[in-house]
Protein backbone atom coordinates (compact mmCIF):
# COMPACT_ATOMS: atom_id res chain seq x y z
CA UNK A 1 0.00 0.00 0.00
CA UNK A 2 1.50 3.50 -0.62
CA UNK A 3 0.45 6.83 0.40
CA UNK A 4 1.79 10.40 0.45
CA UNK A 5 4.08 11.77 2.86
CA UNK A 6 1.95 14.50 2.90
CA UNK A 7 -1.54 13.03 3.71
CA UNK A 8 -0.10 10.11 6.30
CA UNK A 9 -2.74 10.17 9.02
CA UNK A 10 0.23 9.44 11.91
CA UNK A 11 -1.06 7.09 14.66
CA UNK A 12 1.49 6.97 17.74
CA UNK A 13 3.96 4.40 18.60
CA UNK A 14 4.90 3.82 14.64
CA UNK A 15 8.11 3.00 13.60
CA UNK A 16 9.40 4.38 10.13
CA UNK A 17 11.99 3.03 8.17
CA UNK A 18 13.90 5.62 5.79
CA UNK A 19 15.39 4.48 2.35
CA UNK A 20 18.54 5.81 1.32
CA UNK A 21 16.35 8.43 -1.30
CA UNK A 22 14.58 9.47 2.39
CA UNK A 23 17.88 10.10 4.33
CA UNK A 24 20.13 11.82 1.67
CA UNK A 25 18.19 14.97 1.28
CA UNK A 26 18.69 15.38 4.72
CA UNK A 27 22.75 14.86 4.09
CA UNK A 28 22.74 17.11 1.69
CA UNK A 29 21.04 19.38 3.68
CA UNK A 30 23.87 19.33 6.03
CA UNK A 31 26.44 19.18 3.61
CA UNK A 32 24.97 22.87 2.21
CA UNK A 33 23.61 21.95 -0.73
CA UNK A 34 21.70 24.52 -3.21
CA UNK A 35 19.68 22.26 -4.56
CA UNK A 36 15.87 22.96 -4.46
CA UNK A 37 14.82 19.86 -4.79
CA UNK A 38 16.86 18.24 -2.36
CA UNK A 39 16.22 21.08 0.09
CA UNK A 40 12.50 20.71 -0.05
CA UNK A 41 12.19 16.80 0.08
CA UNK A 42 14.76 17.49 3.53
CA UNK A 43 11.69 19.49 4.59
CA UNK A 44 8.91 17.30 4.23
CA UNK A 45 10.68 14.21 5.39
CA UNK A 46 11.95 16.93 8.64
CA UNK A 47 8.37 18.08 8.99
CA UNK A 48 6.95 14.26 8.91
CA UNK A 49 9.21 12.96 11.33
CA UNK A 50 8.54 16.25 13.50
CA UNK A 51 4.79 15.28 13.82
CA UNK A 52 5.94 11.28 14.08
CA UNK A 53 7.54 12.74 17.16
CA UNK A 54 5.24 14.26 18.40
CA UNK A 55 2.97 11.04 18.08
CA UNK A 56 5.90 9.25 20.30
CA UNK A 57 6.96 7.74 16.67
CA UNK A 58 10.68 7.49 15.86
CA UNK A 59 12.39 6.75 12.08
CA UNK A 60 15.14 4.64 11.91
CA UNK A 61 17.24 3.36 9.03
CA UNK A 62 19.71 0.55 8.52
CA UNK A 63 23.90 0.54 8.11
CA UNK A 64 23.17 -0.18 4.67
CA UNK A 65 22.01 3.58 4.05
CA UNK A 66 25.56 4.53 5.00
CA UNK A 67 27.13 1.94 2.66
CA UNK A 68 25.02 3.09 -0.21
CA UNK A 69 26.00 6.74 0.57
CA UNK A 70 30.03 5.70 0.96
CA UNK A 71 29.81 3.70 -2.12
CA UNK A 72 28.00 6.45 -4.06
CA UNK A 73 30.12 8.93 -3.36
CA UNK A 74 33.64 7.06 -3.79
CA UNK A 75 32.11 5.97 -7.04
CA UNK A 76 31.26 9.68 -8.49
CA UNK A 77 34.48 11.22 -6.77
CA UNK A 78 36.71 8.22 -8.98
CA UNK A 79 35.39 8.83 -11.50
CA UNK A 80 36.03 12.48 -11.66
CA UNK A 81 39.66 11.65 -10.95
CA UNK A 82 39.91 8.92 -13.99
CA UNK A 83 38.47 11.55 -15.98
CA UNK A 84 41.09 14.28 -15.05
CA UNK A 85 43.70 12.17 -15.70
CA UNK A 86 42.23 10.40 -18.77
CA UNK A 87 42.50 7.02 -17.91
CA UNK A 88 39.43 4.89 -18.04
CA UNK A 89 40.34 2.06 -14.73
CA UNK A 90 41.79 3.06 -11.61
CA UNK A 91 43.72 0.38 -11.94
CA UNK A 92 45.90 1.92 -15.40
CA UNK A 93 46.20 5.09 -13.68
CA UNK A 94 48.12 3.55 -10.26
CA UNK A 95 50.14 1.96 -12.73
CA UNK A 96 50.89 4.59 -15.07
CA UNK A 97 50.86 7.25 -12.36
CA UNK A 98 51.52 5.36 -8.78
CA UNK A 99 52.26 8.67 -6.32
CA UNK A 100 49.62 10.74 -8.09
CA UNK A 101 47.11 7.83 -7.68
CA UNK A 102 47.66 7.31 -4.08
CA UNK A 103 47.02 11.14 -3.26
CA UNK A 104 44.31 11.01 -5.14
CA UNK A 105 42.68 7.91 -3.49
CA UNK A 106 43.42 9.63 -0.15
CA UNK A 107 41.32 12.56 -1.23
CA UNK A 108 38.81 10.41 -2.21
CA UNK A 109 38.38 8.58 0.91
CA UNK A 110 38.95 11.91 3.05
CA UNK A 111 35.74 13.02 0.78
CA UNK A 112 33.28 9.78 1.27
CA UNK A 113 34.19 10.27 5.39
CA UNK A 114 33.33 14.19 4.98
CA UNK A 115 29.94 13.22 3.37
CA UNK A 116 29.28 10.52 5.99
CA UNK A 117 29.64 12.90 8.52
CA UNK A 118 27.29 14.86 7.31
CA UNK A 119 25.21 12.27 6.89
CA UNK A 120 25.73 10.93 10.62
CA UNK A 121 25.17 14.75 11.83
CA UNK A 122 21.76 14.68 9.63
CA UNK A 123 20.68 11.27 11.31
CA UNK A 124 21.56 12.47 14.71
CA UNK A 125 19.51 15.87 14.09
CA UNK A 126 16.64 14.34 13.31
CA UNK A 127 16.41 11.77 15.51
CA UNK A 128 17.04 8.53 13.21
CA UNK A 129 18.69 6.10 14.53
CA UNK A 130 20.73 3.58 12.51
CA UNK A 131 20.16 -0.02 13.62
CA UNK A 132 20.77 -3.42 13.15
CA UNK A 133 18.97 -6.60 13.62
CA UNK A 134 20.91 -8.34 16.90
CA UNK A 135 19.44 -11.58 16.72
CA UNK A 136 20.32 -14.98 18.74
CA UNK A 137 20.29 -17.31 16.07
CA UNK A 138 22.90 -15.54 13.78
CA UNK A 139 22.84 -18.39 10.60
CA UNK A 140 18.70 -19.18 11.09
CA UNK A 141 18.44 -14.90 10.98
CA UNK A 142 20.65 -14.79 8.34
CA UNK A 143 18.53 -17.28 6.01
CA UNK A 144 14.98 -15.67 6.64
CA UNK A 145 16.85 -12.44 6.16
CA UNK A 146 17.71 -13.64 2.63
CA UNK A 147 14.36 -15.57 1.94
CA UNK A 148 12.75 -12.11 2.38
CA UNK A 149 15.27 -10.65 0.02
CA UNK A 150 14.90 -12.84 -2.55
CA UNK A 151 10.62 -13.20 -2.37
CA UNK A 152 10.80 -9.33 -2.78
CA UNK A 153 12.77 -9.34 -5.67
CA UNK A 154 10.93 -12.28 -7.08
CA UNK A 155 7.70 -10.86 -6.67
CA UNK A 156 8.22 -7.47 -7.62
CA UNK A 157 10.63 -6.77 -11.04
CA UNK A 158 10.44 -2.98 -10.74
CA UNK A 159 12.22 -2.79 -7.36
CA UNK A 160 16.47 -3.52 -7.47
CA UNK A 161 18.52 -5.78 -5.39
CA UNK A 162 19.38 -2.96 -2.72
CA UNK A 163 15.85 -1.86 -2.38
CA UNK A 164 14.60 -5.04 -1.61
CA UNK A 165 17.16 -5.05 1.12
CA UNK A 166 16.34 -2.34 2.01
CA UNK A 167 12.45 -3.49 3.03
CA UNK A 168 13.95 -7.06 4.03
CA UNK A 169 16.40 -5.27 6.73
CA UNK A 170 13.36 -2.53 7.52
CA UNK A 171 10.73 -5.65 8.02
CA UNK A 172 13.53 -7.57 10.38
CA UNK A 173 13.98 -4.11 12.56
CA UNK A 174 10.01 -4.48 12.97
CA UNK A 175 8.43 -1.72 10.75
CA UNK A 176 6.00 -1.72 8.30
CA UNK A 177 5.81 1.71 6.97
CA UNK A 178 8.64 2.96 4.74
CA UNK A 179 9.86 6.08 3.70
CA UNK A 180 11.15 6.87 0.10
CA UNK A 181 11.18 9.27 -2.67
CA UNK A 182 11.54 6.16 -5.17
CA UNK A 183 7.79 5.56 -6.69
CA UNK A 184 9.05 1.89 -7.46
CA UNK A 185 8.29 1.05 -4.23
CA UNK A 186 4.54 2.15 -4.91
CA UNK A 187 4.29 -1.36 -5.91
CA UNK A 188 4.87 -3.33 -3.56
CA UNK A 189 1.83 -4.06 -1.34
CA UNK A 190 3.54 -6.38 1.81
CA UNK A 191 4.72 -2.87 3.42
CA UNK A 192 2.99 0.74 3.74
CA UNK A 193 5.36 2.71 1.50
CA UNK A 194 5.32 6.42 2.10
CA UNK A 195 6.70 8.93 -0.79
CA UNK A 196 6.81 11.77 -2.45
CA UNK B 1 38.21 -8.65 20.16
CA UNK B 2 38.66 -4.76 19.36
CA UNK B 3 36.69 -3.10 22.28
CA UNK B 4 33.78 -0.93 21.03
CA UNK B 5 30.76 1.32 21.99
CA UNK B 6 28.50 -1.02 20.95
CA UNK B 7 30.19 -3.70 22.84
CA UNK B 8 30.20 -1.48 26.01
CA UNK B 9 26.41 -0.60 25.38
CA UNK B 10 25.57 -4.54 24.98
CA UNK B 11 27.79 -5.27 28.52
CA UNK B 12 25.39 -2.83 30.20
CA UNK B 13 22.67 -4.28 28.30
CA UNK B 14 23.41 -7.57 30.02
CA UNK B 15 23.70 -6.44 33.27
CA UNK B 16 20.56 -4.68 33.63
CA UNK B 17 18.86 -8.25 32.22
CA UNK B 18 20.83 -10.33 34.81
CA UNK B 19 19.74 -7.59 37.50
CA UNK B 20 15.78 -8.30 36.12
CA UNK B 21 16.52 -11.83 36.18
CA UNK B 22 17.85 -11.42 39.97
CA UNK B 23 14.25 -9.70 40.92
CA UNK B 24 12.10 -11.75 39.11
CA UNK B 25 13.95 -14.80 40.96
CA UNK B 26 13.40 -12.69 44.19
CA UNK B 27 9.27 -11.84 43.47
CA UNK B 28 8.88 -15.95 43.04
CA UNK B 29 10.38 -16.56 46.65
CA UNK B 30 8.59 -13.35 48.14
CA UNK B 31 4.92 -14.64 46.70
CA UNK B 32 3.65 -16.76 49.27
CA UNK B 33 1.06 -18.79 46.88
CA UNK B 34 3.51 -19.74 44.72
CA UNK B 35 3.63 -22.87 43.50
CA UNK B 36 6.98 -24.64 45.30
CA UNK B 37 8.25 -26.41 42.01
CA UNK B 38 8.43 -23.15 39.79
CA UNK B 39 9.66 -21.65 42.65
CA UNK B 40 12.62 -23.82 43.26
CA UNK B 41 13.37 -23.66 39.15
CA UNK B 42 13.59 -19.92 39.49
CA UNK B 43 15.67 -19.98 41.72
CA UNK B 44 17.56 -23.08 40.36
CA UNK B 45 17.60 -21.04 36.98
CA UNK B 46 18.79 -17.90 38.30
CA UNK B 47 21.83 -19.22 40.03
CA UNK B 48 22.61 -20.69 36.63
CA UNK B 49 22.89 -17.77 35.26
CA UNK B 50 24.40 -15.75 38.12
CA UNK B 51 26.62 -18.77 37.63
CA UNK B 52 27.56 -18.29 33.92
CA UNK B 53 27.27 -14.15 34.06
CA UNK B 54 28.97 -12.02 33.47
CA UNK B 55 32.14 -12.91 31.51
CA UNK B 56 30.86 -16.37 30.17
CA UNK B 57 27.57 -15.12 29.26
CA UNK B 58 28.66 -12.06 27.30
CA UNK B 59 31.64 -13.45 25.30
CA UNK B 60 28.95 -15.89 24.18
CA UNK B 61 26.62 -12.62 23.70
CA UNK B 62 29.12 -10.90 21.61
CA UNK B 63 30.23 -13.80 19.71
CA UNK B 64 26.71 -14.59 18.19
CA UNK B 65 26.16 -10.82 17.67
CA UNK B 66 29.57 -10.32 16.07
CA UNK B 67 28.29 -13.56 14.20
CA UNK B 68 25.17 -11.86 13.16
CA UNK B 69 26.67 -9.03 11.93
CA UNK B 70 29.33 -10.55 10.10
CA UNK B 71 26.47 -12.90 8.06
CA UNK B 72 25.24 -9.22 7.45
CA UNK B 73 28.14 -7.73 5.96
CA UNK B 74 29.59 -10.76 4.26
CA UNK B 75 26.00 -10.83 2.33
CA UNK B 76 26.46 -7.06 1.42
CA UNK B 77 29.92 -7.77 0.69
CA UNK B 78 30.88 -4.88 3.10
CA UNK B 79 34.85 -5.15 3.65
CA UNK B 80 35.37 -1.69 4.65
CA UNK B 81 33.83 -1.52 8.35
CA UNK B 82 33.04 -5.31 9.16
CA UNK B 83 32.17 -5.09 12.29
CA UNK B 84 29.52 -2.81 12.56
CA UNK B 85 26.13 -2.90 14.41
CA UNK B 86 25.80 1.01 15.91
CA UNK B 87 26.04 4.36 14.81
CA UNK B 88 28.84 4.78 17.08
CA UNK B 89 30.25 2.16 15.75
CA UNK B 90 30.52 3.47 12.19
CA UNK B 91 31.50 7.17 13.66
CA UNK B 92 34.12 5.39 15.42
CA UNK B 93 35.56 3.46 12.27
CA UNK B 94 35.65 6.65 10.92
CA UNK B 95 37.54 8.23 13.09
CA UNK B 96 40.30 5.96 12.84
CA UNK B 97 40.19 5.75 9.32
CA UNK B 98 40.24 9.63 9.21
CA UNK B 99 44.02 9.81 10.41
CA UNK B 100 46.69 10.66 7.78
CA UNK B 101 44.05 11.69 5.56
CA UNK B 102 43.70 15.17 3.69
CA UNK B 103 41.56 18.03 5.37
CA UNK B 104 38.73 18.76 2.40
CA UNK B 105 35.99 20.73 1.74
CA UNK B 106 33.59 19.61 -0.73
CA UNK B 107 33.16 21.72 -3.57
CA UNK B 108 29.74 23.54 -4.10
CA UNK B 109 29.05 22.43 -7.38
CA UNK B 110 29.85 18.98 -6.19
CA UNK B 111 27.00 18.99 -3.71
CA UNK B 112 24.55 20.54 -5.58
CA UNK B 113 25.17 17.67 -8.58
CA UNK B 114 24.45 15.10 -5.79
CA UNK B 115 20.61 13.63 -6.14
CA UNK B 116 18.92 11.37 -4.16
CA UNK B 117 17.44 10.51 -7.29
CA UNK B 118 20.25 8.18 -7.61
CA UNK B 119 19.09 5.69 -5.14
Amino acid sequence: MATLLASFAHKPDTLFYLDTSAVFPLALQAAGTQNQLELDRARRVSAFLDHAKRNSSRGLCSVLVLEEIAAHIRNKTQRDALTRVRCDKWRDFCDTDPDNAEAEGKKIQATVLKMLTHTADALASAGITVEQPVVINAAEAGKKLRKAHRDFLRHYHAIDSMDALHMALGSTLGCKHFITFDKHWTSVTEIEVLYN
Amino acid sequence: MKSSIGEARIKEALRARQMCARSSAHAVHSHPHENHKRRDRAFANSRLRNKRYPEEETQRKLKELNAAVANISKYLNVQQVPNVSFLDDVLLALELKQSGLPEVTLPQEFIDALSSDDF
